[in-house]
Protein backbone atom coordinates (compact mmCIF):
# COMPACT_ATOMS: atom_id res chain seq x y z
CA UNK A 1 0.00 0.00 0.00
CA UNK A 2 2.77 2.63 0.85
CA UNK A 3 2.89 4.01 -3.23
CA UNK A 4 0.40 5.73 -5.12
CA UNK A 5 0.09 6.76 -8.69
CA UNK A 6 -1.19 10.33 -8.08
CA UNK A 7 -0.99 13.34 -10.05
CA UNK A 8 1.07 11.55 -12.84
CA UNK A 9 3.94 10.63 -10.19
CA UNK A 10 4.32 7.64 -7.65
CA UNK A 11 3.63 9.20 -4.36
CA UNK A 12 5.03 7.53 -1.15
CA UNK A 13 2.39 7.89 1.76
CA UNK A 14 1.49 6.21 5.29
CA UNK A 15 -2.08 6.64 6.72
CA UNK A 16 -2.61 5.43 10.35
CA UNK A 17 -4.96 5.62 13.34
CA UNK A 18 -8.62 5.97 13.46
CA UNK A 19 -10.53 9.37 14.33
CA UNK A 20 -10.55 12.90 12.72
CA UNK A 21 -8.18 13.35 9.90
CA UNK A 22 -4.75 14.48 10.24
CA UNK A 23 -2.66 16.02 7.47
CA UNK A 24 1.37 16.49 8.03
CA UNK A 25 3.49 18.06 5.00
CA UNK A 26 6.62 17.93 5.75
CA UNK A 27 9.74 20.88 5.49
CA UNK A 28 11.83 20.80 2.42
CA UNK A 29 15.02 18.97 2.54
CA UNK A 30 12.54 16.43 4.81
CA UNK A 31 11.24 13.18 4.13
CA UNK A 32 7.73 11.55 5.98
CA UNK A 33 10.24 10.49 8.24
CA UNK A 34 10.75 13.98 9.49
CA UNK A 35 7.45 12.88 11.07
CA UNK A 36 8.69 9.54 13.22
CA UNK A 37 8.35 11.39 16.82
CA UNK A 38 4.79 12.64 16.59
CA UNK A 39 2.74 10.71 13.59
CA UNK A 40 2.34 7.54 15.87
CA UNK A 41 1.74 8.94 19.09
CA UNK A 42 -0.83 11.65 16.95
CA UNK A 43 -2.62 8.78 14.83
CA UNK A 44 -3.41 6.97 18.99
CA UNK A 45 -6.05 9.49 18.70
CA UNK A 46 -6.65 10.21 14.85
CA UNK A 47 -6.25 9.30 11.43
CA UNK A 48 -2.73 10.54 10.76
CA UNK A 49 -1.73 10.88 6.56
CA UNK A 50 1.71 12.04 5.65
CA UNK A 51 3.59 11.59 2.21
CA UNK A 52 7.04 12.30 0.63
CA UNK A 53 6.48 14.94 -1.35
CA UNK A 54 7.55 14.95 -5.04
CA UNK A 55 11.02 14.47 -5.27
CA UNK A 56 11.85 13.79 -1.84
CA UNK A 57 11.95 10.80 0.18
CA UNK A 58 10.81 7.45 -1.30
CA UNK A 59 8.65 9.42 -3.83
CA UNK A 60 9.45 9.59 -7.43
CA UNK A 61 12.09 11.36 -8.83
CA UNK A 62 11.69 14.06 -11.71
CA UNK A 63 13.39 16.34 -14.18
CA UNK A 64 11.44 18.75 -14.48
CA UNK A 65 11.36 21.85 -12.66
CA UNK A 66 8.65 21.89 -9.60
CA UNK A 67 6.16 24.24 -8.41
CA UNK A 68 4.39 25.16 -5.62
CA UNK A 69 0.88 24.71 -7.66
CA UNK A 70 1.69 21.85 -8.52
CA UNK A 71 2.98 20.25 -4.92
CA UNK A 72 -0.56 21.46 -4.38
CA UNK A 73 -2.13 19.66 -7.24
CA UNK A 74 -0.25 16.52 -5.98
CA UNK A 75 -1.57 16.80 -1.89
CA UNK A 76 -4.74 17.63 -3.52
CA UNK A 77 -4.88 14.06 -5.89
CA UNK A 78 -3.22 12.32 -2.60
CA UNK A 79 -5.80 13.77 -0.27
CA UNK A 80 -8.52 12.38 -3.18
CA UNK A 81 -6.81 9.15 -3.41
CA UNK A 82 -6.28 8.06 0.00
CA UNK A 83 -9.63 8.13 1.15
CA UNK A 84 -9.26 10.54 4.17
CA UNK A 85 -12.02 12.51 4.83
CA UNK A 86 -12.18 16.18 5.30
CA UNK A 87 -12.25 18.24 7.30
CA UNK A 88 -8.56 18.20 7.77
CA UNK A 89 -5.93 19.18 10.07
CA UNK A 90 -3.19 20.45 8.63
CA UNK A 91 0.12 20.46 10.26
CA UNK A 92 2.80 22.04 8.36
CA UNK A 93 7.03 22.87 8.06
CA UNK A 94 8.26 25.92 6.76
CA UNK A 95 7.21 26.27 2.95
CA UNK A 96 4.96 23.23 2.76
CA UNK A 97 2.87 26.18 4.92
CA UNK A 98 2.25 27.40 0.90
CA UNK A 99 0.78 24.39 0.28
CA UNK A 100 -1.70 24.21 3.11
CA UNK A 101 -2.83 27.95 2.50
CA UNK A 102 -3.33 27.42 -1.23
CA UNK A 103 -5.26 24.39 -0.88
CA UNK A 104 -7.29 25.86 1.42
CA UNK A 105 -8.17 28.65 -1.71
CA UNK A 106 -9.72 26.19 -3.30
CA UNK A 107 -10.98 23.79 -0.70
CA UNK A 108 -12.26 26.31 2.51
CA UNK A 109 -14.78 23.74 3.34
CA UNK A 110 -12.33 21.24 3.91
CA UNK A 111 -10.06 22.52 6.47
CA UNK A 112 -10.80 21.84 10.27
CA UNK A 113 -7.36 23.70 11.29
CA UNK A 114 -3.96 24.89 11.15
CA UNK A 115 -0.63 24.33 12.79
CA UNK A 116 2.12 26.41 11.14
CA UNK A 117 5.77 24.98 12.57
CA UNK A 118 8.54 27.83 11.58
CA UNK A 119 5.83 29.01 8.20
CA UNK A 120 7.28 30.10 5.32
CA UNK A 121 4.91 32.03 2.95
CA UNK A 122 7.26 33.29 0.51
CA UNK A 123 10.63 33.96 -0.49
CA UNK A 124 11.89 37.77 0.08
CA UNK A 125 12.89 39.23 -3.47
CA UNK A 126 15.91 39.84 -2.23
CA UNK A 127 16.81 35.72 -1.10
CA UNK A 128 15.32 34.78 -4.44
CA UNK A 129 19.25 34.71 -6.00
CA UNK A 130 20.78 32.61 -2.60
CA UNK A 131 17.81 29.62 -3.19
CA UNK A 132 18.68 30.16 -7.17
CA UNK A 133 22.71 29.47 -6.00
CA UNK A 134 22.32 27.06 -3.64
CA UNK A 135 19.77 24.71 -6.17
CA UNK A 136 22.32 25.58 -8.42
CA UNK A 137 25.53 24.19 -6.32
CA UNK A 138 23.06 21.04 -5.27
CA UNK A 139 22.63 20.09 -9.21
CA UNK A 140 26.44 21.15 -10.08
CA UNK A 141 28.16 19.11 -7.08
CA UNK A 142 25.85 17.27 -5.27
CA UNK A 143 24.02 17.76 -1.59
CA UNK A 144 26.94 17.78 0.49
CA UNK A 145 28.57 21.06 -1.36
CA UNK A 146 25.06 22.40 -0.54
CA UNK A 147 25.39 21.75 3.36
CA UNK A 148 26.93 24.79 4.41
CA UNK A 149 24.24 27.03 3.05
CA UNK A 150 21.13 24.63 3.75
CA UNK A 151 21.04 22.11 6.19
CA UNK A 152 24.09 23.61 8.40
CA UNK A 153 21.86 26.94 9.03
CA UNK A 154 18.58 25.24 9.18
CA UNK A 155 19.53 22.61 11.75
CA UNK A 156 23.11 23.79 13.19
CA UNK A 157 24.79 20.38 14.12
CA UNK A 158 25.56 21.62 17.88
CA UNK A 159 21.99 21.68 18.75
CA UNK A 160 19.83 19.12 20.30
CA UNK A 161 20.22 15.32 19.95
CA UNK A 162 23.24 13.66 18.48
CA UNK A 163 21.93 10.64 16.84
CA UNK A 164 18.62 12.58 15.93
CA UNK A 165 20.72 15.09 14.21
CA UNK A 166 22.71 12.16 12.62
CA UNK A 167 19.65 10.54 11.13
CA UNK A 168 17.99 13.23 9.75
CA UNK A 169 21.42 14.50 8.16
CA UNK A 170 21.45 11.42 6.73
CA UNK A 171 18.18 11.19 5.15
CA UNK A 172 19.23 14.75 3.97
CA UNK A 173 22.15 13.81 2.13
CA UNK A 174 20.44 11.18 0.52
CA UNK A 175 18.01 13.55 -1.16
CA UNK A 176 18.10 13.94 -5.64
CA UNK A 177 20.23 17.16 -5.87
CA UNK A 178 18.25 17.74 -8.94
CA UNK A 179 15.11 17.28 -7.02
CA UNK A 180 16.30 19.20 -4.27
CA UNK A 181 17.30 21.97 -6.80
CA UNK A 182 13.88 21.95 -8.03
CA UNK A 183 12.80 22.18 -4.67
CA UNK A 184 14.98 25.18 -3.59
CA UNK A 185 13.48 27.06 -6.88
CA UNK A 186 10.14 26.28 -6.54
CA UNK A 187 9.80 28.14 -3.26
CA UNK A 188 10.84 31.62 -4.58
CA UNK A 189 7.09 31.48 -6.18
CA UNK A 190 4.33 32.64 -4.86
CA UNK A 191 4.48 34.57 -2.07
CA UNK A 192 1.26 33.64 -0.07
CA UNK A 193 1.28 35.57 3.27
CA UNK A 194 -1.64 37.42 2.84
CA UNK A 195 -3.86 34.32 2.64
CA UNK A 196 -3.25 34.09 6.25
CA UNK A 197 -5.89 37.24 6.92
CA UNK A 198 -7.99 34.83 5.32
CA UNK A 199 -7.80 31.80 7.53
CA UNK A 200 -11.25 31.69 9.63
CA UNK A 201 -10.53 27.99 10.95
CA UNK A 202 -8.75 27.78 14.45
CA UNK A 203 -4.67 28.10 13.81
CA UNK A 204 -1.74 27.75 15.81
CA UNK A 205 1.63 28.96 14.55
CA UNK A 206 4.49 27.46 16.52
CA UNK A 207 8.05 29.22 15.84
CA UNK A 208 11.36 27.63 16.71
CA UNK A 209 13.57 29.67 19.41
CA UNK A 210 17.10 28.73 17.82
CA UNK A 211 15.46 28.99 13.93
CA UNK A 212 17.73 31.20 11.79
CA UNK A 213 15.93 30.53 8.49
CA UNK A 214 12.83 31.77 9.95
CA UNK A 215 13.47 33.68 13.01
CA UNK A 216 10.56 33.90 15.58
CA UNK A 217 9.45 37.14 14.95
CA UNK A 218 8.67 36.61 11.48
CA UNK A 219 6.80 33.45 12.25
CA UNK A 220 5.02 36.14 15.30
CA UNK A 221 4.72 38.87 12.51
CA UNK A 222 2.63 36.28 10.36
CA UNK A 223 0.49 34.84 13.19
CA UNK A 224 -0.23 38.54 14.20
CA UNK A 225 -2.24 38.45 10.92
CA UNK A 226 -4.23 35.26 11.41
CA UNK A 227 -7.39 35.92 12.71
CA UNK A 228 -7.74 34.61 16.64
CA UNK A 229 -4.39 32.63 15.87
CA UNK A 230 -2.35 31.04 18.94
CA UNK A 231 1.12 31.74 18.65
CA UNK A 232 3.33 29.14 20.33
CA UNK A 233 7.62 29.57 20.63
CA UNK A 234 9.40 26.32 21.52
CA UNK A 235 13.02 25.70 22.09
CA UNK A 236 13.91 24.32 18.45
CA UNK A 237 15.29 24.56 14.80
CA UNK A 238 14.21 24.94 11.92
CA UNK A 239 13.61 21.58 11.27
CA UNK A 240 11.15 21.15 14.22
CA UNK A 241 9.26 17.90 14.28
CA UNK A 242 12.65 16.02 13.61
CA UNK A 243 14.73 18.22 16.14
CA UNK A 244 12.10 18.96 18.70
CA UNK A 245 9.11 16.02 18.78
CA UNK A 246 8.45 16.36 22.34
CA UNK A 247 7.09 19.84 22.53
CA UNK A 248 5.67 20.58 19.39
CA UNK A 249 3.61 16.74 20.29
CA UNK A 250 2.45 18.44 23.38
CA UNK A 251 1.42 21.44 21.74
CA UNK A 252 -0.29 19.33 18.98
CA UNK A 253 -2.10 17.62 21.35
CA UNK A 254 -3.61 20.28 23.68
CA UNK A 255 -4.34 22.56 20.32
CA UNK A 256 -5.90 19.56 18.10
CA UNK A 257 -7.92 18.28 21.45
CA UNK A 258 -9.51 20.89 22.06
CA UNK A 259 -10.51 21.34 18.58
CA UNK A 260 -11.68 17.93 18.23
CA UNK A 261 -12.26 16.22 21.70
CA UNK A 262 -10.68 13.17 20.41
CA UNK A 263 -7.56 13.61 23.27
CA UNK A 264 -8.90 13.98 27.20
CA UNK A 265 -6.86 17.60 27.39
CA UNK A 266 -4.51 16.88 30.75
CA UNK B 1 -40.35 -2.09 -2.31
CA UNK B 2 -40.94 -4.62 -5.45
CA UNK B 3 -41.21 -3.86 -8.53
CA UNK B 4 -41.04 -6.23 -12.12
CA UNK B 5 -38.01 -5.78 -13.85
CA UNK B 6 -36.47 -8.28 -16.31
CA UNK B 7 -38.78 -11.04 -16.05
CA UNK B 8 -38.58 -11.40 -12.15
CA UNK B 9 -39.74 -9.20 -8.76
CA UNK B 10 -37.06 -6.94 -7.56
CA UNK B 11 -36.77 -5.79 -3.95
CA UNK B 12 -35.17 -1.62 -4.12
CA UNK B 13 -35.42 1.27 -1.37
CA UNK B 14 -34.83 4.78 -2.54
CA UNK B 15 -33.31 7.44 -0.13
CA UNK B 16 -32.74 11.18 -0.74
CA UNK B 17 -34.78 13.97 -2.16
CA UNK B 18 -36.82 13.97 -5.88
CA UNK B 19 -34.48 15.37 -8.43
CA UNK B 20 -31.20 14.83 -7.41
CA UNK B 21 -28.80 13.61 -9.49
CA UNK B 22 -29.26 9.50 -9.41
CA UNK B 23 -26.77 7.18 -7.83
CA UNK B 24 -27.62 3.28 -8.05
CA UNK B 25 -26.11 0.92 -5.12
CA UNK B 26 -25.15 -2.96 -6.40
CA UNK B 27 -25.00 -5.48 -3.74
CA UNK B 28 -21.99 -8.30 -3.18
CA UNK B 29 -22.61 -11.66 -3.61
CA UNK B 30 -24.70 -12.97 -0.39
CA UNK B 31 -24.83 -9.83 0.92
CA UNK B 32 -28.31 -7.02 0.28
CA UNK B 33 -29.43 -3.66 -0.15
CA UNK B 34 -28.40 -3.15 3.62
CA UNK B 35 -25.08 -3.27 2.92
CA UNK B 36 -24.99 0.36 1.84
CA UNK B 37 -27.22 1.57 4.66
CA UNK B 38 -24.02 4.41 5.87
CA UNK B 39 -23.79 5.15 1.98
CA UNK B 40 -26.89 5.59 1.87
CA UNK B 41 -27.81 7.64 5.31
CA UNK B 42 -24.28 9.54 3.68
CA UNK B 43 -25.23 10.42 0.07
CA UNK B 44 -28.81 11.10 0.41
CA UNK B 45 -28.46 14.48 1.57
CA UNK B 46 -27.10 15.22 -2.10
CA UNK B 47 -28.27 12.28 -4.17
CA UNK B 48 -31.13 10.33 -4.90
CA UNK B 49 -29.95 6.59 -4.12
CA UNK B 50 -30.91 3.77 -5.72
CA UNK B 51 -30.01 0.49 -3.86
CA UNK B 52 -31.65 -3.26 -4.99
CA UNK B 53 -31.31 -6.81 -4.44
CA UNK B 54 -29.38 -8.75 -6.52
CA UNK B 55 -31.20 -11.38 -8.37
CA UNK B 56 -31.39 -14.30 -6.05
CA UNK B 57 -30.59 -11.97 -2.91
CA UNK B 58 -32.81 -10.24 -0.15
CA UNK B 59 -36.22 -10.17 -1.01
CA UNK B 60 -35.58 -10.10 -4.53
CA UNK B 61 -36.88 -13.50 -6.65
CA UNK B 62 -34.19 -16.05 -5.87
CA UNK B 63 -34.99 -18.33 -9.44
CA UNK B 64 -33.22 -21.51 -9.64
CA UNK B 65 -30.02 -22.41 -11.94
CA UNK B 66 -26.82 -20.62 -12.63
CA UNK B 67 -27.50 -17.08 -13.41
CA UNK B 68 -24.91 -14.89 -15.51
CA UNK B 69 -23.62 -11.41 -15.52
CA UNK B 70 -25.75 -10.60 -18.80
CA UNK B 71 -28.68 -11.24 -16.22
CA UNK B 72 -27.52 -8.98 -13.39
CA UNK B 73 -26.82 -6.38 -15.81
CA UNK B 74 -30.31 -6.65 -17.48
CA UNK B 75 -31.45 -6.60 -14.23
CA UNK B 76 -30.29 -3.38 -12.86
CA UNK B 77 -31.09 -2.03 -16.35
CA UNK B 78 -34.64 -2.87 -16.08
CA UNK B 79 -34.42 -1.90 -12.48
CA UNK B 80 -33.24 1.32 -14.09
CA UNK B 81 -36.37 1.16 -16.93
CA UNK B 82 -39.21 0.28 -14.51
CA UNK B 83 -38.38 3.63 -12.17
CA UNK B 84 -37.58 5.64 -15.23
CA UNK B 85 -34.28 6.67 -14.32
CA UNK B 86 -32.67 8.02 -17.96
CA UNK B 87 -29.27 7.75 -16.76
CA UNK B 88 -27.53 7.18 -13.05
CA UNK B 89 -23.99 7.32 -11.65
CA UNK B 90 -23.16 3.38 -11.03
CA UNK B 91 -21.54 1.71 -8.10
CA UNK B 92 -20.82 -1.84 -6.73
CA UNK B 93 -18.88 -4.46 -4.39
CA UNK B 94 -17.38 -7.13 -5.42
CA UNK B 95 -20.28 -8.85 -7.92
CA UNK B 96 -22.03 -5.34 -7.57
CA UNK B 97 -18.60 -3.88 -9.24
CA UNK B 98 -18.39 -6.03 -11.96
CA UNK B 99 -21.94 -5.36 -12.56
CA UNK B 100 -21.24 -1.83 -12.72
CA UNK B 101 -18.08 -2.36 -14.72
CA UNK B 102 -20.03 -4.52 -17.26
CA UNK B 103 -23.10 -1.75 -17.48
CA UNK B 104 -20.33 0.44 -18.31
CA UNK B 105 -19.03 -1.66 -21.20
CA UNK B 106 -22.71 -2.43 -22.75
CA UNK B 107 -24.60 0.46 -21.91
CA UNK B 108 -22.09 3.57 -21.36
CA UNK B 109 -25.26 5.98 -22.34
CA UNK B 110 -27.89 4.70 -19.54
CA UNK B 111 -24.28 5.69 -16.95
CA UNK B 112 -22.75 8.66 -15.66
CA UNK B 113 -20.15 7.92 -13.37
CA UNK B 114 -18.77 4.39 -12.35
CA UNK B 115 -17.59 3.42 -9.05
CA UNK B 116 -16.11 -0.09 -8.88
CA UNK B 117 -15.28 -1.89 -5.61
CA UNK B 118 -13.21 -4.44 -4.22
CA UNK B 119 -13.68 -7.03 -7.68
CA UNK B 120 -10.77 -7.91 -9.61
CA UNK B 121 -13.57 -8.05 -12.53
CA UNK B 122 -12.64 -11.15 -13.87
CA UNK B 123 -13.04 -14.66 -12.82
CA UNK B 124 -9.50 -17.01 -12.73
CA UNK B 125 -9.29 -20.64 -13.40
CA UNK B 126 -8.44 -20.98 -9.90
CA UNK B 127 -11.42 -18.33 -8.49
CA UNK B 128 -14.20 -20.60 -10.60
CA UNK B 129 -12.91 -23.69 -9.33
CA UNK B 130 -13.71 -21.86 -5.67
CA UNK B 131 -17.26 -21.19 -6.84
CA UNK B 132 -18.01 -24.27 -8.08
CA UNK B 133 -16.27 -25.62 -4.48
CA UNK B 134 -18.90 -23.36 -2.58
CA UNK B 135 -21.38 -24.03 -5.18
CA UNK B 136 -21.44 -27.54 -3.86
CA UNK B 137 -21.21 -26.52 -0.04
CA UNK B 138 -24.58 -24.14 0.04
CA UNK B 139 -26.43 -27.44 -2.08
CA UNK B 140 -25.38 -29.78 0.32
CA UNK B 141 -25.12 -27.94 3.66
CA UNK B 142 -26.82 -24.56 2.79
CA UNK B 143 -25.49 -21.17 3.78
CA UNK B 144 -24.98 -22.00 7.25
CA UNK B 145 -21.65 -23.80 6.33
CA UNK B 146 -20.66 -21.10 4.63
CA UNK B 147 -21.08 -17.87 7.13
CA UNK B 148 -18.20 -18.40 9.27
CA UNK B 149 -15.90 -19.50 5.97
CA UNK B 150 -16.85 -16.06 4.45
CA UNK B 151 -16.70 -13.64 6.99
CA UNK B 152 -12.81 -15.41 8.09
CA UNK B 153 -12.18 -14.78 4.00
CA UNK B 154 -13.76 -11.09 3.63
CA UNK B 155 -12.22 -9.34 7.06
CA UNK B 156 -9.03 -9.16 7.92
CA UNK B 157 -7.50 -9.96 11.48
CA UNK B 158 -7.40 -6.75 12.80
CA UNK B 159 -10.69 -6.36 12.06
CA UNK B 160 -12.34 -9.32 13.34
CA UNK B 161 -10.39 -8.77 16.33
CA UNK B 162 -12.06 -5.25 17.48
CA UNK B 163 -15.24 -6.52 16.67
CA UNK B 164 -17.51 -3.91 15.52
CA UNK B 165 -21.53 -4.73 14.92
CA UNK B 166 -21.07 -4.57 11.01
CA UNK B 167 -19.58 -8.27 10.77
CA UNK B 168 -22.67 -9.81 12.96
CA UNK B 169 -24.84 -7.52 10.29
CA UNK B 170 -23.00 -9.62 7.36
CA UNK B 171 -22.97 -12.62 9.06
CA UNK B 172 -26.86 -12.29 9.20
CA UNK B 173 -27.10 -11.58 5.65
CA UNK B 174 -24.84 -14.54 4.56
CA UNK B 175 -27.00 -16.64 6.74
CA UNK B 176 -30.28 -15.05 5.43
CA UNK B 177 -29.15 -15.22 1.50
CA UNK B 178 -31.04 -17.84 -0.31
CA UNK B 179 -29.40 -20.77 -1.42
CA UNK B 180 -30.85 -20.75 -4.91
CA UNK B 181 -29.45 -17.17 -5.30
CA UNK B 182 -25.94 -18.08 -4.18
CA UNK B 183 -25.29 -20.75 -6.56
CA UNK B 184 -27.20 -18.54 -9.45
CA UNK B 185 -24.56 -15.82 -8.81
CA UNK B 186 -21.54 -18.05 -7.70
CA UNK B 187 -22.34 -19.27 -10.98
CA UNK B 188 -22.05 -15.67 -12.50
CA UNK B 189 -18.88 -15.12 -10.78
CA UNK B 190 -17.07 -18.60 -12.09
CA UNK B 191 -17.76 -16.94 -15.59
CA UNK B 192 -16.70 -13.34 -15.87
CA UNK B 193 -14.80 -10.67 -17.41
CA UNK B 194 -15.47 -7.51 -17.24
CA UNK B 195 -11.03 -6.61 -17.35
CA UNK B 196 -9.91 -7.26 -20.34
CA UNK B 197 -11.94 -5.17 -22.15
CA UNK B 198 -11.57 -2.48 -19.16
CA UNK B 199 -9.50 0.14 -21.65
CA UNK B 200 -13.01 0.35 -23.68
CA UNK B 201 -14.93 1.90 -21.07
CA UNK B 202 -16.37 5.71 -21.75
CA UNK B 203 -17.24 6.92 -18.68
CA UNK B 204 -15.23 7.99 -15.61
CA UNK B 205 -14.33 5.28 -13.19
CA UNK B 206 -13.16 4.86 -9.49
CA UNK B 207 -11.75 1.65 -8.96
CA UNK B 208 -11.78 1.21 -5.31
CA UNK B 209 -10.08 -1.48 -2.93
CA UNK B 210 -10.02 -2.54 0.99
CA UNK B 211 -6.09 -2.63 1.44
CA UNK B 212 -6.34 -5.92 2.94
CA UNK B 213 -8.32 -7.49 0.42
CA UNK B 214 -6.11 -9.97 -0.31
CA UNK B 215 -4.98 -9.86 -4.29
CA UNK B 216 -7.88 -7.44 -4.97
CA UNK B 217 -6.04 -4.25 -4.87
CA UNK B 218 -3.01 -5.43 -6.91
CA UNK B 219 -5.35 -6.27 -9.70
CA UNK B 220 -7.32 -3.25 -9.72
CA UNK B 221 -4.74 -1.27 -8.88
CA UNK B 222 -4.19 -2.91 -13.11
CA UNK B 223 -7.34 -2.70 -13.87
CA UNK B 224 -7.01 1.46 -13.02
CA UNK B 225 -3.88 1.36 -15.06
CA UNK B 226 -5.33 0.30 -18.16
CA UNK B 227 -8.01 2.64 -18.13
CA UNK B 228 -6.84 6.37 -18.30
CA UNK B 229 -8.16 8.70 -16.73
CA UNK B 230 -9.51 6.33 -13.63
CA UNK B 231 -9.01 6.86 -10.27
CA UNK B 232 -7.78 4.11 -7.99
CA UNK B 233 -8.64 4.53 -3.70
CA UNK B 234 -7.37 1.90 -1.59
CA UNK B 235 -8.94 2.25 2.10
CA UNK B 236 -6.15 1.64 4.85
CA UNK B 237 -6.94 -1.59 6.94
CA UNK B 238 -10.27 -2.60 5.19
CA UNK B 239 -10.77 -5.90 3.54
CA UNK B 240 -13.55 -7.01 1.47
CA UNK B 241 -16.51 -5.50 2.06
CA UNK B 242 -14.59 -2.18 2.06
CA UNK B 243 -17.21 0.09 2.56
CA UNK B 244 -18.17 -1.37 5.84
CA UNK B 245 -14.96 -1.68 7.42
CA UNK B 246 -14.24 2.11 6.41
CA UNK B 247 -17.71 3.95 6.08
CA UNK B 248 -16.28 7.48 6.42
CA UNK B 249 -13.27 7.04 3.47
CA UNK B 250 -15.44 4.87 1.64
CA UNK B 251 -18.42 7.63 1.33
CA UNK B 252 -15.80 10.22 0.77
CA UNK B 253 -14.19 8.66 -1.72
CA UNK B 254 -17.30 8.32 -3.53
CA UNK B 255 -18.66 11.88 -2.68
CA UNK B 256 -14.97 13.78 -3.95
CA UNK B 257 -15.18 11.61 -6.94
CA UNK B 258 -18.75 12.24 -7.96
CA UNK B 259 -17.83 16.05 -7.74
CA UNK B 260 -14.52 15.85 -9.42
CA UNK B 261 -14.70 17.93 -12.78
Amino acid sequence: MPWMDANGISIHYQIAGNGPSVVLLHEMGGTLDSWDGIAPILSENFRVLRYDQRGSGLTEKVRQPITTEQLVDDLAAVLSQSALPPPYHFVTVAAATMQALIYMTRHPDRIASFTFCNPFTGADPSRVAALNERAGLAEREGLRAAIPTTLDNSWPSEIGDRAAYATYRGRYMAHDPVCFAALNRSIAQPNVTQLGRDIHKPTMVVAGRFDKVRPPATSEQFAKIIPGARFELIDAVHMMPAQAPGPLLALLKDFLGAQTGAIARQ
Amino acid sequence: MKIKANGININYQVDGREGAPWIVLSNSLATNLAMWDQQAADLKAEYRVLRYDQRGHGATDAPTGRYTFEQLIADALGLMDALGIKKAHFGGLSMGGATALGLAQKHPDRLDKVIVCDSPCQSTPTSSQQWEERIVVAQEKGMEALVEPTVGRWFPPAVLEAKPAHIDKVRQMIRTTPVNGFIGCAAALANHDYASAVATVKRPVLFMAGEKDGVTPTAMRKLSAALPGSRYVELPGAGHISNMDQPEGFTWAIADFLKAA
